[in-house]
């Protein structure tokens, strides 16, 4: 719901500017031939005629500019339904890998937020107050549940040039194009040591600077994780990232032996396609 | 025009793969596994018998439009576009006719997996390797139903 939590609102917003924008600039270029004094009886009209004759070098290259970058985020950013789309996809293979696991019925009792999926989009450029934004960037776009889903989710930095400074399982999946599974992270909280957090750092693929930060701010640590590749039209457009508080794993034969990954993985190429 | 004999999709047992791949991440040993897409899902086989080509094609979670790559006059490659993966071989059979002396046979399996051999030595480092591997434990899987086609 990352992207839909926001994307819908502004989606809305986009459309109302394109509804005004486009006919104002059509307006505002027909009347720079009109004469004002031909709209002597309706003040009101004559007084905008003249100003917009006298504004028009202002007026109607704003209007372009703001009118074709709407657009051109609207493009960008995608759909908000399709969005749904891919969430409620996510949604489903979730359950199918945890909640009707039945090697371990206690995984179904777990909360909902204790095993999730995110979807990380690779971006060359991060926009966003960060370090070395042009290094390239895992961001994640789509997560399911209702909860855990602010921006304090963490980006991760890619380095396409020296793979192995990628940062995350994100990052190493993506990089890698290959599925890296995680398991056994120690558990990290106030009294964990210092082996506990290099141990957490190097399986994880992290720092140490990482995991103080997260502490600091009592964020949940995961126990194990499994990165898939994702690809849209053959290439490789970003990763999933199934992650769970136990410790015990999650195997690449689970997640990918269910009927669930092969209708998912047609179906969020083409979703993402969009 | 030619009798083309084609097989159904036989579809492959991944739990028959080893999709392990043993790395160094950082200095440090770390086992990874292929992608998902790099793994063939289905086989066949089609025998075009005028033409004497026999063609073995794989099948992927997805599609795409693929490009033809000869090798030799024997050997045909068909790759992904875009992936690189490989998504046929396709190889002339002439030599494997009968009447031929026994010394001078090669086997439709020789041929198979040599191809296969040149396109691991020979491809560049970003080309999908995972997934040639992959095709070979395909074939060796389904060698007695494809090779054998005729």
């Amino acid at each position: 719901m990352i992207r839909t939590f926001w994307l819908g609102r502004t989606e809305k917003a986009f459309e109302i500017i394109q509804i005004i924008g486009t006919p104002l600039l059509l307006i505002s270029g027909a009347m720079l031939k009109a004469t004002p004094s031909d709209f002597e009886k309706w003040g009101f009209i004559k007084h905008l005629v003249e100003l917009n004759q006298q504004n028009a070098f202002i007026i109607i290259p704003l209007l372009t500019i703001v009118v074709g970058t709407v657009s051109f985020l609207k493009k960008r950013l995608g759909n908000a339904n399709n969005w749904n789309t891919i969430t409620y996809l996510l949604e489903k293979y979730k359950k199918a890998i945890f909640e009707n696991n039945q090697d371990n019925k206690d995984i179904a009792n777990d909360p909902e937020h204790h095993h999730r999926i995110t979807l990380y989009k690779f971006a060359r450029w991060r926009w966003g107050i960060c370090l070395y934004p042009w290094q390239g960037w895992m961001i994640p776009v789509a997560r399911t549940g209702h909860t855990t889903h602010s921006f304090r989710i963490p980006r991760f930095r890619v380095f396409p040039s020296d793979p192995d400074k990628a940062e995350g399982v994100a990052g190493q999946t993506y990089v890698r194009r290959r599925t890296v599974p995680v398991e056994n992270l120690p558990e990290i909280n106030e009294q964990s040591s210092d082996i506990d957090i290099e141990n957490y750092a190097v399986k994880g693929f992290v720092n140490k600077q990482w995991i103080e930060k997260r502490k600091k701010k009592n964020n949940c640590f995961i126990r194990s994780m499994i990165g898939i590749p994702v690809e849209v039209k053959n290439k490789t457009w970003g990763v999933m990232v199934i992650d769970s508080r136990r410790p015990e794993g999650i195997s690449n034969e689970s997640v990918l032996a269910t009927a669930q990954f092969t209708t998912m993985a047609e179906v969020l190429g083409k979703l993402l396609e969009n | 025009m030619g009798r083309i004999h084609t097989t159904e999709w036989m579809k492959i047992d991944l739990s028959s793969f080893d999709t392990r791949r043993k790395t160094m991440i950082r200095g440090n040993p770390v086992e990874l596994c292929v992608s998902p897409y790099d793994i063939p899902q289905a086989v066949r086989a089609i025998i075009d018998i005028s033409e004497k080509y026999l063609t073995i094609e794989f099948k992927y979670l997805t599609e795409e439009n693929t490009i033809e790559r000869k090798e030799s006059d024997s050997i045909t490659y068909i790759l992904g576009v875009r992936s690189s993966r490989l998504y046929g071989i396709k190889f002339n059979i002439e030599e494997l006719t009968e009447g031929k002396p026994l010394k001078h046979k090669i086997t439709r399996r020789d041929v198979a997996f040599g191809a296969i051999n040149v396109l691991l030595r020979e491809s560049p480092q970003e080309a999908p390797k995972d997934n040639y591997e992959l095709v070979m434990d395909a074939l060796r899987a389904k060698e007695s139903e494809l090779l054998a086609t005729a």
